[in-house]
């Protein structure tokens, strides 16, 4: 079916060739669990898994493979970092532009743990204050954990500085990186984060049903397993294996899903990042500049120019922005999002709660003509 | 007789993760030592159910290397007639 899809931010689509491939060929001709038999297709699975973790560990800096933990998804991997890691009355700083994948973890943590929740304040365009940060710490507080990019607005946190007060005070820093790995230019090696929890579906391009964690080793200690189950290490012992990344992989994973990620980085690596970004950066600005320009129609967050990932929210004076998503789809084959996109705390802070806004995500495989066409659908159903 | 015994696989390195035998076999292949991932033997507990079998030549390089990496490696065993003897790391 020939649609323009504009909803990278959900998950990216088409994914490049090679990725349906390497899950092709691991259903087709390997097939075997990693980690479990001794024979030769299983050995050949875990070589798979290893070589996929090593890249993952190259992307993200990590400092070594082991720390590279594979979930199903960066829900997951954030359930298991807050999960595992806060005791009962900790008190946690987050941001209101945090997905439910960070908001309903936490809330659940405020009524099974009573653990403490703080909202830094953000600007729209991804600024945190320093004098913000100090004051909302108390003696309790045991985490930061944030949004590298928002789902709803594009706007990218500046998480550098917050991640050097964070060391300061012997913090440990919490990182959801679903919107941002893949998405912009970012020099991980920088970033002193104790937990990096990513997806494998949207910017990297990979399989849905794939992602992880990187783990600072100084963490493992105090953060529970979320899961336990078999690792194929240990099996004679009743307790879950602490070891890396057993510890926190119970079950067999995705191993179509992380094959078709190992091609994903592979892929990224092939095309050049860079030009990825640059050219999805293109796009984006044609769309902000041309969505600017429609009367009714107001930008969410950062405007042309200013620094972002690719998704670009807008609200509509005149009408229902889920109306115009419909129509979007089934008048002129164009897909976006409508709604609070799982982050209600961001609507609130934007004013856009309880009505939402549509969101556009562009992606790798989107034209500067699909762009131009979707203004023009715009125009003609707003008239 | 000496030539033979050097040729034998009767060395088994065990670990204590999946990872760290998978890890150990392919800086092996990339040194080009000779090095096969098996199935733990039953008569050796082991933490992984992988093990990494290598003749006494691979052995005293695989050391050297293992020294310079982060791989956990959990217990070294040598195998004749069938029996294993626990070496020292």
């Amino acid at each position: 079916m020939a649609f323009i899809y504009l909803d990278n931010a959900a998950t990216s689509h088409p994914r490049p060739r090679p990725v349906v491939e390497a899950v092709s060929r691991y259903l087709n001709e390997l097939g075997a669990s990693p980690g479990r038999s001794g024979h030769r297709p299983s050995l050949e699975s875990g070589r798979l898994v290893l070589e996929t973790r090593e890249l993952a560990a190259d992307f993200f800096c990590a400092s070594s493979v082991d720390n590279v933990i594979f979930t199903a998804n960066v829900t997951g991997a954030l359930n298991i970092a807050l999960k595992g890691y806060l005791r009962p009355g900790d008190h946690v700083l987050t941001t209101p532009f945090e997905h439910n994948a960070v908001l309903r973890p936490l809330h659940r943590l405020q009524e099974e743990r009573n653990i403490e929740i703080d909202y830094l304040p953000v600007d729209s365009f991804g600024s945190i204050e320093r004098e913000d940060f100090e004051h909302l710490l108390r003696e309790n507080t045991s985490l930061v954990v944030i949004n590298h990019a928002s789902n709803v607005t594009g706007a990218v946190l500046d998480i550098l500085p917050l991640s050097e007060w964070c060391g300061e005070y012997n913090l440990p820093l919490m990182v959801d990186a679903a919107q941002s790995a893949g998405s912009f230019d970012f020099p991980w090696e920088k970033l002193d984060a104790q937990f990096l929890c990513f997806t494998g579906h949207k910017g990297l391009m990979g399989p849905p049903g794939t992602g992880g964690m990187i783990i600072d080793p100084e963490m493992v200690e105090r953060t529970k397993s979320f899961i336990e189950g078999g690792t194929g290490s240990k099996s004679d012992q009743l307790t879950q294996p602490q070891v890396l990344p057993d510890k926190y992989e119970a079950g067999t994973m995705n191993t179509a899903g992380i094959a078709g990620l190992n091609a994903a980085f592979k892929y990224l690596a092939d095309k050049g990042l860079e030009r990825i970004i640059e050219k999805k950066k293109r796009l984006t600005e044609s769309l902000c500049r041309g969505l600017e320009d429609i009367p009714g129609i107001e930008l969410l967050g950062p405007g042309p120019g200013e620094r972002r990932t690719s998704t670009v929210s807008i609200t509509w004076s005149e009408g229902d922005t889920a109306e115009l998503s419909v129509k979007l789809d089934r008048e002129y084959d164009i897909m976006t999002r409508s709604g609070l996109h799982c982050a209600p705390l961001a609507h609130k802070e934007l004013g856009t709660y309880p009505r939402g806004a549509l969101r556009f995500s562009t992606g790798h495989f989107n034209t500067e003509d699909e762009i131009d066409r979707t203004l023009a659908a715009i125009k003609e159903i707003l008239g | 007789m000496a030539d033979s015994e050097e040729a034998l696989n009767n060395f088994l390195v065990t670990f204590h993760a999946t990872s760290a035998a998978m890890r150990c076999e392919k800086i092996c292949q990339q040194s080009e030592l000779d090095a096969h991932l098996r199935p733990v033997p039953r008569d050796i507990s082991s933490s992984c159910g992988l093990a990494l079998e290598v003749n006494e030549v691979v052995l005293c390089d695989l050391k050297e290397t293992l020294n310079n990496s982060d791989i956990d490696v959990e217990a070294l065993y040598f195998c004749r007639d069938d029996e294993f003897v626990e070496l020292e790391l």
